[in-house]
């Protein structure tokens, strides 16, 4: 068993313009499939990141640069993370196809690396 | 509560919808009508907002009040961000707790009556009322009003945009007097009721010929007038009565196969009682004092249907007579024809046939479906086959929903076979 560190990406543009029916009803699906993968023990860690964008940190001559990260007008934020225990990544896709993510996003997934 | 409950608890159906109209109409009559724009974009934000928590999150206890700060901390970013002074009585809300500055279902009431009023201004065309109704008052997206109302969202939206706009010209805002209220808007806004009711229950021209969901907005919208001490009304009470009585019918109109089932042939023990019962009681309300609307009389015939066990037991007389007021004191093609369905009922199909045929009114609807079903069944009850075959052809012709218009095609081929 490994697991994988799953990271929700997606377009702000796409999500503002659902109608208040069509959030509610993506609550329910999101609810289902994460729902789901917890409740077979699959799902280590889930969090929702704040909208805000939070903020880049960068090095620069020894001194800590702090930026703002991509608002929330940006193409791409990261809106969800979660670890996910499968097999491989062909098992990992598998279970990750069915939720509604897709639909208004992208999924990062990456294997956490274990030291034996 | 474990977040597994919580998680299973999920959310009141159509939460989202009622919470957009109501967070819209509070939030406005904070920060002013002339910030609209504004306002909406807020409550879209708390919206997306939520979504995005609770999809991850478990939903928390009192979500309405979760979307409230929210929604009035994202206005609260954008009316900083564009400069904009905000009001006192907002930022001193702030510091209260969330759970108690969040105001009470009646107060509620009070600034959705006003955001109704605001939307159903005189200066505005019915089909614009009712289209920023839906947008404002009920929480449809412009794709969603422009679905329901069969127009393109490009059109539906620079619809909307206008009538903001002309609004905003006119220097309309939420205040208006209580006499106002109810001599000049209420009725534009039983109007804008009674049109989405209708978009819903049936139409002709959209590939879903019944869209419950209207129809439930419809309901919901006359229920909070009926209750509010300002515009509880007879014609209000009237309205309600209708709509009640004709919703209650629903789940006997649709057959397995989601074909309209006419009156004639449904299983009136399908008919909510529930529903009627209530429909009833707006009914006795309604007929307190002298006042007599079309939604009166409308109501009075769909209380002689919901007061018979069958179609032999009506009282078509009753509904006849019912039909001549309406066509005396509200003429309509739609109230003629009806009248004529209901004459063939109280005597016989022939002289219904002579009744459409002597009316010139009724030349003004003959591209309409509706006409040429009605046609139709009158052949077919006096075993004119050839003559129904062919009308329920044309029915099935102007019907644009492919639904309605294989059901009348179906009828043409059993008259031909006949």
């Amino acid at each position: 068993m490994a697991e994988y560190l799953v990271l929700l990406h997606e377009d702000p543009v796409r999500t503002r313009n659902l109608s208040p029916t069509e959030m509610q009803a993506l609550i329910q699906r999101y609810h289902e499939w994460i729902g789901g993968l917890r409740a077979q023990g699959l799902v280590t860690v889930g969090k929702k990141l704040k909208d805000e964008g939070g903020r880049h940190l960068r090095g620069d001559k020894g001194k800590m640069v702090v930026s703002d990260g991509p608002y929330a007008e940006g193409k791409d934020v990261i809106s969800g993370l979660f670890v996910l225990t499968a097999d491989s990544y062909e098992q990992a896709q598998a279970l990750l196809a069915p939720g509604p993510h897709l639909e208004f996003g992208w999924i990062e997934l990456r294997e956490i690396d274990v030291i034996p | 509560m474990s977040s597994r409950e919580a998680e299973a608890r999920g959310l009141v159906a159509d939460l989202f919808r009622r919470e957009s109209g109501r967070l819209i109409a509070l939030l406005a009559s904070r920060v002013g009508v002339a910030r609209i724009d504004m306002v909406e974009d807020a409550v879209q934000d708390a919206l997306v907002s939520a979504m995005r928590n609770w999809s991850m999150n478990v939903v928390p206890n009192n979500p309405t009040a979760w979307l409230y700060t929210a929604a009035r901390n994202a206005l609260t970013d954008r009316l900083r961000r564009a400069r904009f002074e905000i009001p006192t009585e907002f930022t001193q809300e702030q510091a209260a707790d969330p759970d108690n500055a969040f105001s009470t279902e009646a107060a509620f009431d009070d600034e959705l009556l006003r955001l109704i009023a605001f939307c159903c201004h005189p200066s505005l065309t019915p089909a614009s009322q009712l289209a920023l109704t839906l947008r404002l008052a009920c929480g449809l997206s412009v794709d969603e009003i422009a679905h329901a109302l069969l127009t393109t969202p490009q059109s539906m939206n620079q619809r909307i945009v206008r009538a903001k706009r002309d609004l905003r010209e006119a220097q309309v805002t939420f205040d208006i007097a209580p006499r106002e209220l109810v001599q000049e808007r209420l009725p534009r806004i039983l109007n804008a009721i009674y049109l989405l009711f209708d978009a819903g229950y049936l139409s002709p021209r959209h590939p879903q010929w019944f869209r419950p969901l209207l129809c439930e907005d419809a309901l919901r919208l006359v229920r909070m007038l009926a209750a509010h001490p300002l515009t509880a009304e007879p014609e209000t009470h009237a309205l309600a009565a209708l709509l009640h009585l004709t919703a209650a019918r629903a789940p006997a109109r649709v057959d397995a196969e989601g074909h309209p089932v006419p009156l004639a042939k449904q299983d009136r023990l399908r008919w909510n009682r529930e529903v009627i019962d209530a429909g009833m009681e707006y009914f006795s309300q309604s007929i307190r004092g002298d006042a007599v609307t079309r939604y009166h009389i409308e109501a009075a015939i769909a209380v002689t249907h919901a007061s018979a066990s069958s179609l032999e037991t009506t009282d078509w007389a009753q509904i006849v007579r019912h039909y001549d007021q309406l066509c005396e004191l509200f003429p309509s093609p739609i109230a003629t024809l009806n009248r004529v369905i209901a004459l063939r009922y109280a005597r016989g199909a022939q002289e219904a046939l002579r009744a459409l045929r002597a009316s010139d009114e009724l030349h003004a609807v003959q591209d309409r479906m509706v006409y040429h079903a009605t046609v139709a069944e009158l052949h077919e009850a006096l075993e004119e086959h050839d003559q129904a075959a062919a009308e329920f052809s044309a029915a099935a012709d102007l019907a644009e929903s492919d639904t309605l218009a294989e059901l009348f095609r179906r009828r043409a081929k059993a008259a031909k076979q006949t």
